[in-house]
């Protein structure tokens, strides 16, 4: 008994240290709010089959779609022939299915960047250890033929990987009992093993799957680990290690670095970390199976991987249970749901935000029609819009000056809570308003004050993308919904937007703004350091509360919130064009459009050329394009011309300071464009250098139909089912609608005209009339006119090409029609920038000088 | 204006410059090759073209300013050119075509640093923008 005791003592000691050193003052984190509802049955399985266990539920790396791993009906499917890995579409539908026969008791799950699906088989087909005799043994019983190995598949569930024997190993060899798998950005796998054995430890293998360190040994001391369940990674890389029976989360660096412990949530079966480092862990033991951590309550518990703070809890509504009870894996969508796979009751279920409470809360619709929903159950904002609200000539209460009415304020705390210097900046900026508003030239509004000026905008929405396309001067916003941020430092005029669903509500995070905007009239203003955060929320289907929270530390003493109500524009069927800058220099005379091409009020119509029937685009369109849950070609994302030198002349061409091209026209395939000989004179007169100032592009207009597809610029295609928009990153859009509408009257010329799209097999058709004859085809002066009919067609050929053809029938400048082609280079990891040509354009006063002195 | 190299019949590898904005053979003159040393002053990261200022000292000892031409800010910075690049102060050369209406400016083709490094500012298809 001495011997026992004197052995004992350090024993608890050692125990007793370790445990203060790493709990500290952990007090168990119950009493958090929980914002969330649950939605028990969410997920659809085939007719006849029943949820078994689960501790397996990833998201895939679209963002939405969730992949389960799920044990049969029961909890092995050992003698079953079920597939056991599923994939649901957001909607909670069973999109996909495989592994039937592969697995005994799959555990983890992992979907790397390339979509690749990794699982964790976690027993094997030995006769299962009885008692006490599993806590004694670090590899497979004897016997052992399958299970306790590692499985990579493609997202269509090829087995591409296997990692580990077929009944499995001790080690130096493994697995036995894999627990869960993470696979680094960089491709480097690591698998957690040992769950009730004799064994504890992290592998780590390369890319290729060959072993290149392990660590951990069972117990509960520091670098000891007992039944590593699950692995988490946050944006640093740092390897979050639920150490499941020591009641705590261990963070390592990627070579086996102890950095933290933490134990605020909980006992871990499970976490996930979304791209925003938030940390969600699952409890389903403290207080049921394992009585070492009592006070704790079961649940999901959520909160900050950066400061390992913890912010809410949705808790088991089981009270009393000896077994597994509430998730044991758990993951979030790039929305921000949460899906929890259990064990115990068998079952995923999903948890969504209840309605937001925060800033002012929901409005009940008084009346007003319902809220229209999306496919996927969204708010559906998709329409016409604008500002009901003086808000433009004013955020605050003000009188009437000259081009202002009055109007009263729209901010929560009524004046701006400006620092002192920054009011007496307003002032000023107030006085000197003609001239120092950056309207004044045109220049971009910015964010807030593009949403409440007094033009309308159209929203379109996507999966990955909300678009907002304005009237004036063309603006864009494009805010990414993919759970990113922002890919560059560099300001902006209109910032960077990223946007999320915090219950039906729309939140967008403004950042990277420049200092050059106002927000209104009245030279209210920001610096750099502006932050804006939007709130979008329908009220009914014909109104949105639009708020937007004012954060800049450098010019406001606190933040501050201004509320506009946004109405439907049921009466207008399209976004025209209000080009400020263009509108400005005409009127002053700083632009004059060449008589001979553009349109003059009550010009006759011209009759198009006869054209040539052209043969329907490469009808064998190849297996690999992307499809809409309609049914078409996606031809949505980042998008480029591979553009053969097209906006240096459409022939081949290799000429110095001109880059080089290797010709685009398809037809006519000699002789050039078809030009009537005055045209062909202009042509060759607007490549003198006097002529340079003349071309629209010189002065940041609009490209036009179809220039500004291969100016050497991207563009950004959004689509829906009733829409494709092209949004050009030099600040500018195209709207086509697909609903069969018709074309404007005569009267209404558009820089980008009116373009009405049509699919035609897998072919979008887009037909473009209403041009203004104001554009140049390119910069060595090709012509075209107000006449021009432009036939676009857009043809998916691969994954990520689209063949693109424009047929141009002008009777004004040709005598025939003819054609360009050239690929679409898609590139789904493409952001667009911002150009603000207008904001420093020293090139045009050159060329004004150079035209003006006759310089040659 | 002294140090003006006027490299005659030797036409630079980057001689196919271009803008995705406006003509250059209408704003600049493929028969003036310039090549100047100097001071940055400022940088301008800015659209539809970027700018970078150096103050040139003449053989006269007078201190010219001559503004330098870049690719658009967003073509800069897919090439992964930053703006931190060019501290202000740095002795820098830089290699470009005058500008035609007599002012001291001109577009840019290769900015080179005192050590040897050169970084491509210039635009079109010097940066592979055209194929």
């Amino acid at each position: 008994m001495a011997t026992m005791k004197q052995l004992t003592a350090p024993l608890l000691l050692t125990l007793a240290v370790t445990t203060l050193h790493a709990q500290g003052d952990a007090q168990p984190t119950n009493t958090l709010p929980n914002p969330y509802r649950t939605i028990a049955n969410y997920f659809q399985l085939p007719q006849g089959r029943e949820w078994g266990s689960t501790s397996a539920v990833e998201i895939d790396r679209d963002g939405r779609s969730i992949w389960v791993a799920e044990r049969c009906g029961t909890n092995s499917c050992a003698g079953s022939n079920l597939p056991s890995i599923l994939k649901f579409d957001a909607s909670g539908k069973l999109v996909k299915s495989f592994g039937a026969g592969l697995l005994m008791f799959p555990h983890g799950i992992f979907v790397d960047r390339d979509g690749n699906v990794w699982v964790t088989d976690g027993q094997d087909d030995a006769p299962r250890p009885q008692g006490t005799a599993a806590n004694t043994l670090s590899g497979p019983p004897p016997g052992a033929t399958r299970g306790n190995q590692v499985f990579k598949f493609s997202p269509d569930g090829k087995l591409l990987m296997t990692l580990g024997t077929r009944g499995g190993a001790a080690a130096p060899g493994y697995f036995y009992q894999p627990n869960d798998v993470l696979v680094a950005p960089n491709g480097t796998i690591f698998v957690s093993e040992g769950h009730g054995g004799a064994n504890s430890r992290i592998l780590k293998f390369s890319k290729d799957g060959k072993l290149q360190k392990t660590w951990g040994t069972k117990g509960s001391g520091e670098g000891q680990l007992d039944g590593p369940h699950a692995l988490a990674m946050d944006s640093r890389g740092r390897l979050f290690v639920g150490d499941r029976s020591n009641n705590r989360i261990v963070i390592f660096d990627q070579g086996g670095r102890q950095l933290d412990v933490w134990r605020q949530f909980s006992r871990p079966s499970g976490i996930y970390i979304d791209k925003r480092d938030v940390i969600y862990v699952a409890d389903s033991e403290s207080e049921s199976v394992s009585r070492n951590h009592d006070g704790w309550k079961r649940g999901i518990r959520i909160g900050s991987a950066r400061d390992g703070s913890v912010t809410a809890f949705i808790p088991d509504p089981v009270e009393k249970t000896t077994g597994t009870s509430a998730a044991e894996g758990v993951a979030a969508d790039v929305d921000g749901n949460i899906y929890g796979a259990e064990v115990g009751p068998k079952a995923v279920k999903k948890y969504v935000r209840a309605q937001t409470t925060t800033a002012t809360p929901p409005t009940r619709s008084t009346g007003g029609s319902a809220i229209p929903r999306t496919a996927d159950g969204r708010p559906d904002m998709q329409g016409i819009w604008q500002a009901r609200s003086r808000a433009a000539y004013g955020l605050e209460d003000h009188p009437a000056h000259f081009g202002m009415p009055a109007g009263r304020s729209v901010v929560d705390t009524t004046t701006i809570p400006y620092q002192p210097w920054a009011a007496m900046k307003q002032r000023e900026n107030f006085e000197q308003r003609a001239k120092a508003d950056p309207l004044a030239e045109c220049f971009l509004p910015g964010v807030p004050r593009i949403m409440y000026m007094e033009h309308p905008f159209q929203i379109f929405q996507m999966r990955d993308a909300v678009a907002m396309t304005f009237e004036w001067q063309q603006v864009f916003r494009l805010i990414y919904t993919n759970g990113t941020g922002p890919s560059t430092p560099l300001p902006f005029w209109m910032g960077d937007s990223r946007g999320r669903w915090d219950g039906d509500t729309f939140v967008v995070d403004v950042t990277n703004h420049n200092d050059r905007t106002w927000f209104d009239m009245a030279g209210n203003f920001h610096s750099d350091a502006l932050r804006v955060v939007e709130r979008y929320a329908m009220l009914d289907a014909d109104t949105i509360r639009y708020q937007a929270t004012i954060e800049d530390p450098k010019v406001f003493t606190r933040p501050w919130t201004i509320s506009v109500p946004l109405a439907r524009q049921k009466e207008m069927g399209r976004v025209l064009e209000y080009q400020c800058r263009a509108e400005m220099e005409e009127a002053k005379g700083d632009f004059k459009p060449e008589p001979r091409t553009w349109y003059q009020k009550g010009s006759a119509p011209v009759p198009p050329l006869p054209a040539e029937p052209r043969p329907a685009a490469a009808a064998a369109t190849q297996s690999g394009i992307a499809r809409t849950s309609d049914g078409k070609p996606d031809l949505s994302g980042f998008t480029e011309a591979d553009a053969g030198g097209a906006n240096w002349g459409f022939e081949p061409h290799n000429e110095p300071f001109t880059p080089g091209g290797r010709g685009v026209l398809v037809d006519p395939k000699t002789g050039g464009l078809p030009y009537q000989p005055w045209a062909r004179a202009e042509k060759q007169d607007r490549t003198t250098p006097g002529r340079g100032y003349d071309d629209p592009t010189a002065h940041c207009f609009a490209g036009g139909v179809p220039r500004s597809l291969y100016v050497p610029s991207p563009f950004y295609i959004i689509q829906t089912p009733t829409y494709v928009v092209i949004l050009l990153e030099r600040m500018s859009w195209r709207i086509v609608p697909l609903d069969g509408r018709a074309h404007l009257p005569d009267t209404i010329r558009l820089w980008q005209g009116d373009s009405l799209g049509r699919w035609d097999g897998d072919t979008l058709v887009v037909e473009t009339t209403n041009l203004n004859g104001k554009t140049w085809l390119n910069e060595v002066g090709d012509v075209i006119s107000h006449a021009a009919t432009v036939v676009e067609r857009f043809t998916p050929v691969s994954a990520n090409v689209i063949q693109y053809e424009a047929t141009v029938n002008d009777p004004v400048v040709f005598t025939r029609p003819w054609t360009i082609a050239m690929p679409l280079k898609r590139n789904p990891k493409g952001e667009l920038l911002e150009v603000a040509c207008l904001e420093d354009n020293q090139d045009l006063l050159h060329l004004k000088d150079v035209k003006e002195r006759s310089i040659q | 204006m002294t140090r003006i190299v006027v490299a005659i019949g030797v036409i630079c590898a980057w001689a196919s410059i271009a803008s995705a904005h406006h003509s250059f053979t209408a704003e600049f003159d493929i028969n003036k090759p310039v090549k100047l040393t100097g001071t940055i002053t400022m940088v301008r990261w800015s659209n539809p073209h970027g700018w970078i200022y150096i103050d040139v000292k003449g053989d006269d000892g007078k201190v010219t300013n001559w503004g330098f031409e870049t690719a658009a800010a967003n073509a800069l910075y897919r090439r992964g050119t930053r703006p931190e690049d060019f501290p202000v102060g740095t002795q820098v050369t830089i290699d470009g075509y005058l500008a035609r209406n007599g002012t001291p400016t001109a577009t840019s083709g290769k900015l080179m640093f005192a050590d040897g490094r050169a970084i491509t500012i210039g635009a079109g298809a010097v940066a592979g923008e055209q194929k």
